[in-house]
């Protein structure tokens, strides 16, 4: 069990995060929130990059920094930026961090070469990666994070570059491998975690808003989401009075779904919340200052 | 173990290979080869050359008295060459010069006289001149040993010259020349081994904080401790490349077929050079390499925290600016040529050393302390 405990992390006088109190059982657990809001931050906390200015995160009741290596050989971690060398070949790459995570060269080239056909690359595990497309050098960084068959699997907006059908494959491998080990995944992309996340962990002005399942959280916004036809023409001021949280035109109006605390009207058609109508609407601050900037 | 070879693997990619390649190459055409095509570089040194390498297979490893009356003699008899010479030649003889002693006094202020002198000496290159001056200068050398003291010492430098006479060591047959020639090149030598150490090592730590390839370093098992591991990776690296760079620098020295002086003390009075300690040519030669070896080392104790603290190549390139001029300036001139010289302090290079080992150490183990509780 992971647990990190009234955790503060601070830069200078800059406060990332404040008081973060979590618990990671097995399963996958979706760190969901706006670029910038400390997403990165608690997770490089959890990979020990980053060390809390205050509070402590332990593993299975010992402080993860003690533990020191002895953690990290639990861990599989892929960042937003992953790192690669152009002139290896995937195998060459992952045979070198396979040995920075301390597994026997024999065992690390059989696993290689397993990982390479999980994420669909073993036609290229010679070929060198500097002719590599994003989706591929993101498919070498989820092989690389599974290297070591990790405890503790922490995904840093890993689906950056996949596509559709890359994001399937590797939502289905997700709920495979926590059956038996804690997943962490960062996104901002909401459909990501939405039907594979155990539980949701949403941040905002730099504490834990939320930690529990799809299905609580949609919960906080239910009977506030609702469906209308709007005639063109009524659209910039639908917009205006209303949260909009998706639109689109058809039949020569526009068909949109919107989040209000009103009282609804009668050609209004209630809906179920669905996660990004929860993201947006809690993080519609952001959203609305993102438009105004746009 | 596999770890320390997959980073070494790393330093010498492909491009870097060639430029180090490309480098020594140009250091060697500009500035070695010349030491070995024209040594000894014209003449008398030639002259001098080949008459010390024959008092060394006629004498052994010094000359005493009796064997000095023999040396003096063959001078006579080349002498007495010179003069059958002369008179084989009209010309000499139609403007007087028939004997060695009147061709030494020539007056070569007399235009038609010394265009003859030059015929023989420059355009004929006559060897029995040339050598016969040669064997001048060692006997006047032999002579006056006294000269070997001629400078202002101090106290102890004083004593140390009526030792090194005393005990004879200033009596072995070897040559400045010789010395001269091994310290240019080993400067030159040792300026390139320091230029590759300094390109090995430049992307040492800036090369995966730049491309990211640290978070996933340092979130595996071995962690931080890849740090330190990558410093033993700059010392491998730079192990490798001194040992071959003076590999091939030895190689190529055995041409100039100096071997023979390899026993034989640098004290010598036919030798500018004068140690604080009783050093044979072989010895200074084997003090020179342990000294690349260690200011290599430190290079690399430096080179590695500049890699470590530069955030891009640029800034790296700048800070090893100052650190280039130092070391191959004052640092190649005091403590890879002129080691134990009597003119400057007999521990200055053992304390430089150890001043520069420490020093270098520190700042490689400050940097280390702080990465390992840096915010990555």
């Amino acid at each position: 069990m992971l647990i990190v405990e009234d955790v503060t992390k601070n830069f200078g006088q800059f406060h990332a995060l404040k008081n973060i109190n979590l618990e990671f059982h097995n399963g996958v657990y979706g760190l969901l929130a706006p670029n910038g809001a400390g997403k990165t931050t608690l997770i490089k906390m959890l990979t020990t990059l980053l060390f809390p200015t205050r509070g402590s995160i332990r593993y299975d009741g010992e402080d993860i920094i003690k533990m020191d290596e002895r953690y990290r050989e639990m861990i599989g971690y892929l960042p937003q930026e992953f790192g690669y060398y152009k002139n290896y070949s995937p195998t060459s790459y992952l045979l070198y961090l396979a040995a920075l995570k301390g597994i026997h060269r024999k065992t690390a080239i059989t696993r290689v070469e397993e990982l390479l056909k999980t994420v669909a690359l073993d036609h290229v595990a010679n070929k060198k990666m500097k002719k590599f497309s994003g989706g591929m050098i993101q498919r070498v960084g989820i092989a690389q994070a599974m290297l070591n068959d990790p405890k503790i699997l922490i995904l840093d907006e890993p689906t950056a570059g996949l596509d559709p059908k890359e994001r399937v494959r590797f939502r289905n491998l997700l709920t495979n491998l926590a059956r038996d080990r804690i997943v962490i995944l960062s996104t901002h992309i909401v459909s990501d975690v939405e039907s594979i996340a155990n539980e949701i962990i949403m941040i905002k002005n730099q504490e834990v808003l939320y930690k529990d399942t799809v299905s609580n959280i949609c919960r906080k916004i239910d009977g506030l989401v609702y469906e209308t036809e709007v005639s063109y023409e009524q659209t910039e001021q639908f917009r205006t009075t209303y949260l909009s949280l998706s639109e689109k035109q058809e039949n020569g109006s526009m068909y949109m779904r919107f989040l209000t605390e009103d009282t609804a009207k009668p050609e209004w058609k209630s809906v179920h919340p669905n996660l990004e109508d929860v993201f947006l609407y809690i993080y519609q601050d952001g959203v609305r200052s993102d438009d105004q900037t746009a | 173990m596999r770890i320390l070879f997959n980073e070494v693997r790393k330093l010498f990619s492909v491009k870097i290979i060639f430029l180090l390649l490309l480098v020594s190459f140009f250091v060697y055409q500009q500035f070695i080869m010349f030491e070995f095509k024209h040594f000894p570089n014209g003449r008398p040194l030639l002259d001098d050359f080949r008459a010390t390498q024959k008092m060394l297979v006629d004498y052994g490893e010094s000359m005493d008295s009796e064997e000095f009356q023999d040396f003096k003699e063959i001078k006579e008899q080349r002498i007495a060459e010179a003069t059958e010479y002369l008179k084989s030649q009209k010309e000499m003889v139609a403007a007087g010069i028939d004997t060695y002693e009147e061709f030494s006094n020539m007056d070569l202020e007399n235009v038609k006289l010394a265009a003859l002198h030059s015929k023989i000496v420059f355009e004929d290159y006559v060897d029995v001149f040339w050598e016969i001056q040669a064997r001048d200068w060692i006997i006047d050398r032999y002579e006056h040993p006294e000269r070997f003291n001629e400078h202002e010492l101090t106290q102890e430098q004083n004593a140390r010259m009526d030792e090194l006479v005393e005990s004879g060591a200033t009596e072995a047959i070897f040559t400045d020349m010789v010395f001269e020639n091994y310290n240019v090149l080993m400067k030159y030598v040792a300026i390139l081994i320091f230029l590759n150490i300094m390109i090995i090592l430049m992307p040492l730590y800036i090369r995966d904080k730049r491309n990211h390839v640290q978070l996933l370093q340092y979130t595996s098992k071995t962690g931080r401790k890849l740090f330190s591991q990558k410093l033993l990776t700059g010392l491998t690296a730079s192990l490798i490349i001194i040992t071959a760079q003076l590999a091939f620098f030895f190689f190529m020295y055995r041409g100039n077929d100096t071997s023979m002086f390899f026993p034989l003390s640098i004290n010598s009075i036919f030798n500018f050079f004068v140690s604080w300690y009783d050093l044979t040519f072989f010895q200074y030669i084997i003090l020179t390499v342990l000294c690349v070896y260690l200011l290599g080392i430190a290079l690399v104790l430096v080179g590695a925290w500049i890699s470590s603290i530069a955030p891009n190549y640029m800034t790296s390139v700048g800070l090893h600016v100052p650190l280039a001029f130092l070391l191959f300036g004052t640092g190649t001139t005091y403590l890879v040529q002129n080691l134990t010289t009597i003119y400057l302090n007999p521990y200055l290079v053992p304390i430089s050393f150890a001043i520069i080992l420490v020093l270098s150490s520190l700042l490689f183990l400050w940097r280390y302390r702080r990465e390992k509780v840096k915010n990555i």
